[in-house]
């Protein structure tokens, strides 16, 4: 490095003083790796007072403070650059880490909130049902009894609905892996959907997007592109999943901030992976998303 | 029946109790984790279990394991599985054994027919939900032999797959039982099936099919 060039000094190291979390002091090397305060014989490199980074050097370098104050005043913007540098680096992958953090408390919320359905009104709308039919099977046919037999139908039209409601929240297949999701999604269709998946169990988060990625492509591919095949086809190369969905459709779909697609990739993205759409008019359309899912 | 019952919610348990209890059955046990089931089992060698998916410990499908697990222990015990949602990872697997029912919980409010489907699987048939059928029989492919049945040959493959013998899938059909013999044998040739004699090997080769199929 230029200091340890300047100053002829192969034990310069440099420590770069950051605000880890909760306050403590975290010192990073100029790669961004964790490293420690350089010991003694060391010289503190400040700006207006703020602790910038700490340089240690050798035994020959402390013997000549002439040389080490010229360098090290030469050497003070670039070290205030790459602290900044350093700096923006640091914010941006905790960004990136809150974000993944955020996606995943919503895949938890969305399981608890399913749980929450199955287990609470689902049950009790069932067991109401219950009641009612028992009462029914001792009354005579009638009034009464057609009544009930209204309200059972009722509820167990509520019972469906929420049944419907909370596979949105949360796909039920999931517990059971992405391939049982996607066998679910695949029967539910009424375009033939042809589905290749190549791949063991991966990671709850890894999962849960990949199956949005399929879940919304083909939602598009059925409802704005007309199609009249879809292939959904999962594979995984070394640590990277790759979902991909592909139509015969009209094409043309683009990514879109805020909208179906863009949504789609911001998910993606907060899983540390990335969003390809390819769609030629005319063309039909493939959806690929490509998502680290190291074991 | 003696009828042993392993499901979590208590207002479902005892719910389901009454209407066993009211239409003759005994009801030998009531239990709410997969572990309780098995031992209940052991315990009272009922005719019948019948058990939610979704149970404690671990809330995913431990009913299921609990069942697969006494189906390697008691290869007769006829099983009814419950599930809220359908899911065939589990159930097909032991659908196409015999002895085994798997219908949604909110069937059980159709008193007549579920009475039925679990008297069919106490006595070695089997019964597989509507809902279930449905999704098994959606076409997932351009050249699926399922695309080429007509209407009428769907319908029947469907109530087949149910569980249904001949002579129920007429009453239900308002046709003849030889009608549906001439459908259901259409319906094997196309799909590629040896026709066998008897309800229930029928239903299992179907089911079978319809098992590989998924696996695909």
């Amino acid at each position: 490095m230029a200091l340890a060039d300047a100053l002829r000094d192969r034990a310069v190291r440099v420590a770069y003083a950051l605000t880890g979390p909760e306050g403590s002091p975290l010192w990073l090397a100029a790669g961004g790796e964790r490293t420690s305060r350089p010991d003694e014989p060391a010289r503190e490199i400040r700006s207006r007072r703020r602790l910038l980074a700490v340089v240690g050097f050798g035994a020959a370098t402390a013997s000549r403070p002439a040389l080490l104050a010229d360098v090290l005043r030469e050497a003070h913007l670039p070290l205030e650059l790459a602290r900044s540098r350093i700096e923006v680096r640091v914010a941006l992958a905790e960004t990136e880490a809150s974000r993944a953090r955020i996606v995943r408390a919503g895949y938890e919320e969305r399981r608890r909130l399913e749980r929450d359905l199955h287990d609470g009104a689902q049950q009790r709308l069932v067991a109401i049902g219950m009641s009612l039919r028992l009462a029914q099977r001792h009354l005579p046919p009638g009034l009464a009894s057609a009544t009930l037999d209204g309200a059972v139908a009722e509820l167990q039209e509520a019972v469906a609905e929420l049944r419907r409601i909370s596979q949105g929240v949360r796909p039920s297949g999931l517990d059971d892996g992405l391939p049982a999701a996607l066998r679910t999604l695949v029967r539910a269709s009424p375009v033939p959907i042809e589905l290749r998946v190549t791949t063991e169990q991966v990671q709850d988060a890894v999962a849960t997007t990949a199956y949005y990625v399929a879940a919304e492509a083909v939602a598009n591919a059925l409802k704005h592109a007309s199609s009249r095949h879809v292939v959904i086809e999962i594979t995984r190369e070394a640590a990277m999943l790759q979902v991909r969905v592909s139509d015969d459709g009209r094409g043309g779909a683009r990514i879109v901030p805020g909208r179906g697609l863009g949504g789609l990739a911001d998910r993606v993205a907060a899983n540390g992976g990335t969003l390809h759409v390819d769609s030629t008019p005319g063309a039909g359309t493939t959806v690929r998303a490509l998502l680290p899912c190291a074991s | 029946m003696r009828i042993v019952i392993g499901e979590d919610s208590a207002l479902v348990r005892e719910g389901l109790a009454r209407l066993l209890v009211d239409a003759g059955h005994e009801v030998v046990a009531r239990v709410a984790d997969a572990e309780a089931v098995v031992r209940a089992v052991e315990e009272h060698s009922p005719d019948l279990l019948i058990a939610d998916i979704r149970m404690p410990p671990r809330m995913i499908d431990d009913g299921a394991r609990a069942a697969r697990e006494l189906r390697q222990a008691h290869p007769k015990l006829p099983i009814v599985l419950l599930s809220q949602h359908i899911e065939t990872t589990h159930s097909l697997e032991l659908v196409s054994t015999g002895s085994f029912g798997y219908l949604l919980k909110d069937r059980v409010l159709d008193v007549e027919d579920f009475l039925a489907a679990i008297a069919r699987v106490g006595a070695g048939g089997s019964a597989l939900d509507p809902e279930v059928i449905a999704s098994l029989l959606a076409p997932t492919r351009s050249t699926d032999p399922l695309a080429s049945l007509t209407e009428r040959e769907g319908e029947v493959l469907a109530l087949l797959a149910e569980g249904r013998s001949n002579a129920a899938i007429a009453r239900q059909l308002w046709t003849t039982e030889r009608t549906v013999e001439t459908h259901v044998r259409h319906v094997f040739a196309k799909l590629g099936l040896l026709d066998s004699e008897g309800d229930n090997r029928r239903v299992l080769a179907v089911l079978t099919y319809l098992r590989l199929r998924i696996g695909q």
